[in-house]
């Protein structure tokens, strides 16, 4: 069994009983996929799925690339639009929240 | 006991043919016997589709017979192809015969079947087929020029339906070098497990369902849209237009989805990666989900929370894979569904690959067909993975075939490996022009995802030029970028904002993979650690594969896809399932949770960097409440 695997599945494992598992709402539960999970290049060996944390990573990146290039991506886009259908926030606000939020090694 | 002579029963089907159609029973029959034989000829005649009659034998003889039964199950009845016979087992007519399995309407499924045989037999040409046998036939077949695949089969066609490539792709069987194999446990939810026991005998049984079982429409209703086709027949099926689709690892893991919101289907290639088993991409299928909100069209491409990803995989319960079991067929094939987000982690940011979605260019009637044998595979196929034939990139291949399109185009498409099938896709007629190159899926935001390699060399550059060093990798940033050259970088962000971010973006990665290797080494000086991981892994991979598919939680008892009511009845099996392994493996999962929560908490970012940068970014802050 490889190591790498071991921990992420491990830390994956680890959000069935985690506090932060109980905050998603009803269906509550992760399924650790059925897939080799590696250690990735850029070192994401920490990031567990939770809730929406896929999602939000996604967008933390986009937020930083945004922010480094000017550019605003598609998929940061659409979840602005998403979130200000619901809030009264302004995309900075939204792209300042999404920049700092501490997700990665929580 | 008086029985009645042998008289020919006229049956009334469409009105051309009503007069040269005939079944004629060839047994003395009582006069009970005769009514409800009768009347069941005539039920099946009249339920015949038209255009199968035209190619039918016009005469018919029936005879009822015992038929002795083989050691595994009863048999109905038999084709005699010679004599234009169809024998039927006398219990049906029996009142003391298995009234379940001799009942009236499979009395009607057994002689629905044994003409499917005498229509399969026929080989009747298809006019779509014709150009196709005639473009073949014309082909010179001189030393060293081989036919094309699509020839070799058109070649070797000798039945109706049975050999149709179409068909068979739709019913799972495929074709090897010593001719047709079954797709190994493709055999789940059928109708009747006759089906999978050879090639030739999966038309008839699901013909007889088409015909007698309304609700065959909505279970199988890839397969309906075959039929439908093939015989010229307009039937709209009122199914559940809601779809349940299980996407493991999500807080929600039952996604339902009315069909109708579903706008295009995408080829979703990652791109080539760097382990040997990645080195030729992987082949995905984008459905494009159009959110709640949402009209459906174009626009839909950009309502990425709602799509769904599906992947046909290979999974082990122990993440562990094997080339040789990889090979030999002992890991099980699923079609996995998954988020876009999730897919779009682990592809742009963990393995540093790119992704391309190829929009697929499908009529309505083929998109529909593909929505449903996607769902029905998604729902019923347990099938083996072989790394080399039977894997992403050929049950991709294998779903196109069956879903209408031209077979010159579909047999083009076929393939085993994703890069090859990327390739060939793009030329070809299922993708418009404006997006069928690399080059000009890049230019599209909402059809390329680069990988974070790029977010990576935007922040080395910026980072570079204010040190005014070249920094070409995030090694050689992490070597040089020492707790001084920090200092001298963060002193350069009130006149540089952007480099504000990149180091922000950098340090970040800096952080996970010291916290990774720390985690590394505990697990590696630690025997007890190393134990209780390993358990707590075993555990959760044994729980991952157990759940990695929803149909094995249904019953055998009904076939197809699930009802809405049988998909919910799964969604609580599961979550029960899990609920039930929390608590058994409850003192594994808090231990392995403590080590991993001592590791992050003993984590310690010895000069704060990312501390002093986020209070930075928040000093900083352009946001104002609208």
């Amino acid at each position: 069994m490889k190591l790498n695997s071991m921990i992420l599945a491990a830390a994956t494992l680890t959000v069935l009983a985690g506090p932060q598992a109980k905050a998603c709402g009803g269906n509550d539960f992760l399924v650790l996929l059925p897939m080799m999970i590696t250690s990735g290049p850029t070192g994401t060996t920490f990031v567990e799925r939770l809730c929406h944390r896929d999602e939000l990573l996604n967008l933390q990146e986009a937020a930083v690339a945004y922010r480094m290039s000017g550019e605003m991506s598609p998929v940061l886009q659409s979840s602005i639009d998403a979130v200000q259908k619901e809030q009264n926030l302004s995309a900075e606000t939204i792209i300042d929240r999404l920049v700092s939020a501490k997700l990665g090694a929580e | 006991m008086i029985r009645s002579a042998g008289l020919a029963l006229l049956v009334a089907v469409a009105p051309q043919f009503a007069s040269s159609f005939e079944l004629r029973i060839e047994n003395a029959l009582t006069p009970q016997e005769r009514s409800k034989a009768d009347q069941i000829l005539k039920e099946v005649s009249q339920a015949l589709p038209t255009e199968m009659v035209k190619s039918l034998p016009q005469t018919f003889k029936i005879k009822f017979k015992n038929i002795p039964a083989t050691k595994d199950r009863e048999r109905l009845g038999v084709a005699e192809m010679f004599f234009n016979r169809i024998v039927l087992n006398d219990k049906f007519l029996s009142p003391t015969a298995d009234s379940k399995l001799f009942s009236a309407l499979n009395f009607k499924k057994a002689l629905a079947h044994e003409l499917a045989h005498f229509y399969d037999q026929a080989n009747v040409a298809k006019p779509r087929l014709k150009p196709l046998v005639s473009y073949c036939e014309g082909r010179p077949s001189y030393e060293g020029q081989r036919q094309s695949e699509l020839c070799e089969v058109l070649k070797r066609k000798s039945k109706t339906i049975s050999d149709d490539p179409e068909f068979k792709a739709l019913a799972g069987w495929v074709d090897s070098a010593s001719g047709t194999e079954r797709v190994s446990s493709f055999n789940r939810r059928l109708p009747n497990p006759y089906a999978a026991s050879a090639p030739h005998e999966t038309f008839p049984v699901f013909f007889e369902s088409y015909l007698f079982e309304p609700d065959f429409a909505c279970r199988m209703s890839a397969v309906n849209a075959y039929f439908n086709d093939h015989f010229g027949i307009q039937n709209d099926a009122h199914c559940d237009s809601q779809m349940s689709w299980y996407l493991p690892g999500e807080p929600k893991p039952y996604r339902t989805i009315g069909r109708d919101r579903i706008w295009a289907i995408d080829y979703f290639w990652a791109s080539e990666g760097m382990a040997g088993e990645s080195r030729f991409g992987h082949s995905m299928l984008r459905l494009v989900v159009c959110a709640p909100d949402r009209k459906p069209g174009p626009d839909c491409y950009k309502d990425f929370n709602d799509h769904i990803i599906l992947s046909f995989g290979a999974s082990s319960e122990n993440f562990d894979f094997g080339t040789v079991s990889g090979v030999t067929g002992k890991y099980p094939l699923n079609l996995h569904a998954s988020t876009f987000h999730k897919v779009k982690r682990q592809y742009n940011h963990a393995e540093l690959r790119d992704l391309y979605a190829v929009p697929l260019k499908l009529t309505e009637a083929q998109k529909s067909r593909m929505i449903d044998a996607l769902y029905e595979t998604h729902w019923t196929l347990n099938g083996q993975y072989y790394f080399m034939t039977r894997n992403c990139t050929s049950e991709i291949s294998r779903t196109l075939l069956g879903v209408g399109l031209p077979l010159d185009l579909a047999f083009d498409l076929k393939s085993t490996i994703p890069s090859e099938l990327f390739t060939k896709l793009l030329p070809s007629a299922l993708v418009d022009r404006s997006v069928n190159s690399r080059s000009k899926l890049q230019k599209n935001a909402l059809l390329y995802f680069s990988s974070s390699q790029k977010t990576v060399d935007l922040a080395l550059s910026l980072v570079s030029s204010a040190a005014g060093a070249k920094l070409e990798t995030i090694d050689v940033y992490f070597k040089k970028v020492n707790d001084l050259a920090f200092d001298k970088l963060i002193a350069k962000v009130d006149a540089n904002e952007k480099l504000l971010y990149a180091v922000y973006f950098l340090e970040s990665i800096r952080r996970d993979r010291a916290m990774a290797a720390m985690a590394r080494e505990l697990v590696e000086k630690e025997a007890n650690v190393r134990q209780t991981i390993q358990e707590a892994v075993a555990v959760g991979a044994k729980g991952a594969f157990d759940l990695r598919f929803p149909g094995l939680f249904l019953t055998s008892a009904r076939y197809g896809v699930p009802t809405n009511d049988e998909a919910h009845e799964v969604a609580g099996l599961v979550t029960s399932q899990i609920a039930k392994d929390k608590e058994t493996h409850q003192a594994l999962i808090g231990s392995a949770q403590a080590i991993l929560s001592g590791v992050q908490q003993s984590f310690v970012d010895s000069a704060g960097r990312m501390d002093r940068l986020i209070k930075m970014i928040q000093s900083k802050s352009k946001s104002t409440v609208q």
